[in-house]
């Protein structure tokens, strides 16, 4: 027999409160580190970025003189990346890139989201246990592939595929690089992110709704499409939102597809386009000075653009998930 | 339901319409008449074969400037413009000679004349430039040692024109002559100062930048057969090699003070030596799809198609 209360001193009480103490100091340390990173990143990066509109001492290519500084309300509505030579010309513009980004992610989300939808629907509803378990497996492992590898898909398949269909169409393409192959990769990408959060979604949805209109005489098929998706509707709008996130910030395979087009706004197909994160990638490691800097003005820029775009979502999910009541 | 069947149908549609255009596309390319959208290919600012390009072809402005260029340009890597004119017919660019493959894809002929490595040696393909090397006249500032030197430098200048010699430059992707030459073995006589040991001599390379990639892979190869004198490296520019030789600052304490210098330029009048004349060549190839039946181009096309003034290759017949 032990003896529980000859351990109960007020010497290993008072250890048990120091453990406990210093362990809590260490959590909320590295609770502090991960969270400034959060800062460093946006300090860093804001800090850097806003240097081409107030800074005057970038000098010119030919070290003969200094260069004016970006006009900010230019920068973000002009239509055209860059108007005069590097390292001379300080005219950037960068709203035909954010139009473009829109447009693509956009397309992205109108293909993605039905195939998404009844992608989840069949995952969590109508497939046999073992295939459904099997199908989610391969939805997550799709959520797992890096980008460059859905990039150099985009670029072998895809591409080929969408020049065929121009070719077909009668529309001519660069070699396939164009908005829709971007819109395409893209869709490819942020389909497992949704189909896998809305079937979270309608898996969650409790089986007395799903009985109750059973019940009433509907058949399956109308019971999961006018009362499960129904239900499920904010849990799937929370799919959407982070697939938009992950469609607004996709970089690498997003460049190797598009074709990154120089200036002007891409409303046809088959022609090439560019994003806001194409934008910044290209020429980063082969330029100096405001021509290196200003990618981090657009770096900004993203980080606005999508701070807009989930607060707007977040709005309009808070709108659809009232309809429920 | 119905609008998720007639979505499905409208994909199946589209489906079939791209199965069709195979056979459309054979049936085009049979006809003798190309046309289409000129896609135009181009390497980005920093690239030194977009500033040699632009410059040859007469277009200055277009060096550093993509604002100047045709509207829906795109800016691609070597490999990047190599797979784009294997795959888009409508496609132009260009690379560097040493990475024109013509099984792969076209070559543009320049003002008539055939990419080859051939037409660029004797001068008649202009889409290319030649690397001048250039030695001291006078090595008296070296005082003892100025016999040596000298005989380096000259010992250098045969070198450069054997067979082995040429096989290193050409591994630097400098384009020669491969076909002619003397081995280094029936030449090194003539320059006994090899034979020495030269380990207590640096010998001072530089002016071109872009000659430095072919002068760095002679520098170990020639000091290895030639003493193994320390080879020293400051490529500074084309002009600095013949005020570093024979110029203002040719004295021996000189920052810019070397024993052979180099040039990507022509030499200019001024610029007088003894000694000098052509080490390597690079050249580059305005490049495109096989399927285009346009064999030639001119400067003055080459401007008009990346200036945006010639947009359909309807307008080459």
């Amino acid at each position: 027999m032990v003896n529980i209360r000859e351990h109960v001193t007020k010497k290993n009480i008072d250890r048990k409160n120091r453990t406990d103490l210093i362990s809590r100091y260490f959590f909320t340390i590295t609770a502090l580190l991960s969270a400034s990173f959060i800062i460093m990143i946006v300090v860093f990066v804001v800090g850097k970025g806003m240097q081409p509109f107030v800074s005057t001492s970038y000098m010119n290519s030919t070290l003969t003189g200094t260069m004016n500084p970006v006009n900010f309300f230019d920068f973000i509505t002009k239509e055209m990346w860059l108007d005069g030579p590097v390292g001379q010309s300080s005219m950037y513009g960068i709203g035909f890139a954010i139009i473009n980004t829109l447009i693509a992610v956009f397309g992205a989300i109108i293909l993605a989201v039905p195939v998404a939808i009844l992608t989840s629907l069949f995952i969590a509803k109508i497939a046999p246990k073992k295939l459904a378990a099997f199908l989610r497996t391969i939805v997550e492992l799709l959520a797992s592939i890096p980008s460059i590898i859905y990039g150099v898909f985009g670029l072998g398949v895809i591409a080929k595929f969408v020049a065929a269909l121009g070719e077909a169409t009668g529309n001519q393409t660069s070699a396939g690089l164009s908005l829709l192959t971007t819109i395409l990769v893209l869709a490819i990408m942020i389909l497992p992110t949704i189909t896998a959060m809305s079937e979270t979604a309608i898996r969650s949805v409790e089986k007395p709704i799903i009985e109750g209109s059973l019940a009433l005489g509907a058949s399956d098929m109308q019971t999961y499409f006018k009362v499960v998706l129904t239900s499920a509707k904010s849990g799937i709008f929370a799919g959407v939102i982070l697939g938009v996130g992950r469609a607004l910030g996709e970089a690498t395979a997003v460049s190797m597809v598009s074709g990154n087009l120089f200036s002007g706004v891409q409303t046809s197909l088959f022609g090439t386009t560019t994003t806001l994160t194409s934008r910044m990638l290209l020429g980063i490691k082969e330029t100096t000075g405001m021509d290196y800097d200003i990618r981090f003005s657009v770096g900004v820029v993203l980080m606005a653009v999508i701070i807009i775009t989930n607060f707007i979502l977040r709005v309009a999910m808070k709108k659809v998930g009232r309809l429920d009541d | 339901m119905k609008k998720l069947l007639s979505i499905l149908a409208a994909f199946a549609m589209v489906v079939t319409l791209a199965a069709c255009g195979e056979t459309n596309a054979e049936e085009q390319s049979v006809t003798d008449t190309f046309e289409g959208e000129i896609a135009v290919y181009t390497r980005d600012t920093s690239s030194g074969t977009r500033a040699g390009f632009m410059g040859f072809i007469g277009f200055d402005d277009a060096k550093e400037d993509d604002s100047v260029l045709v509207d829906g340009f795109i800016i691609a890597g070597n490999d990047e413009i190599i797979n784009a004119v294997q795959q888009d017919p409508y496609a132009i660019g260009y690379v560097s000679l040493s990475t024109f493959n013509p099984s792969l894809f076209k070559g543009f002929n320049f003002n008539g004349v055939e990419p080859t490595e051939a037409n660029v040696l004797d001068g008649s393909y202009k889409l290319a430039r030649t690397f001048k090397y250039m030695i001291r006249d006078d090595y008296s500032v070296y005082g003892d040692d100025a016999e040596r030197y000298e005989q380096i430098s000259k010992a250098y200048v045969a070198y450069i024109q054997t067979l082995e010699g040429k096989a290193t430059i050409a591994s630097a992707k400098g384009i020669v002559d491969l076909t002619t030459g003397d081995s280094w073995d029936d030449v090194k006589a003539d320059f006994p100062v090899c034979s020495e040991d030269n380990s207590d001599l640096t010998v001072k390379f530089g002016g071109s930048d872009s000659v430095e990639k072919v002068a760095r892979a002679l520098s170990p190869d020639f000091a290895a057969k030639c003493g193994n004198f320390v080879p020293e490296h400051n490529h500074t520019g084309s002009s600095n090699a013949w005020k570093g030789l024979i110029g203002g600052n040719s004295a021996i304490n000189d920052g810019l003070s070397i024993h052979i210098g180099f040039l990507s330029r022509d030499f200019k009048d001024s610029e007088v030596a003894n000694i000098r004349g052509v080490i390597a060549a690079d050249a580059i190839v305005a490049v495109g799809n096989l399927q285009n039946p346009v064999e030639n181009l001119t400067g003055e096309e080459l401007v008009n198609i990346y200036s945006g003034e010639i947009t359909d290759w309807a307008d080459f017949k």
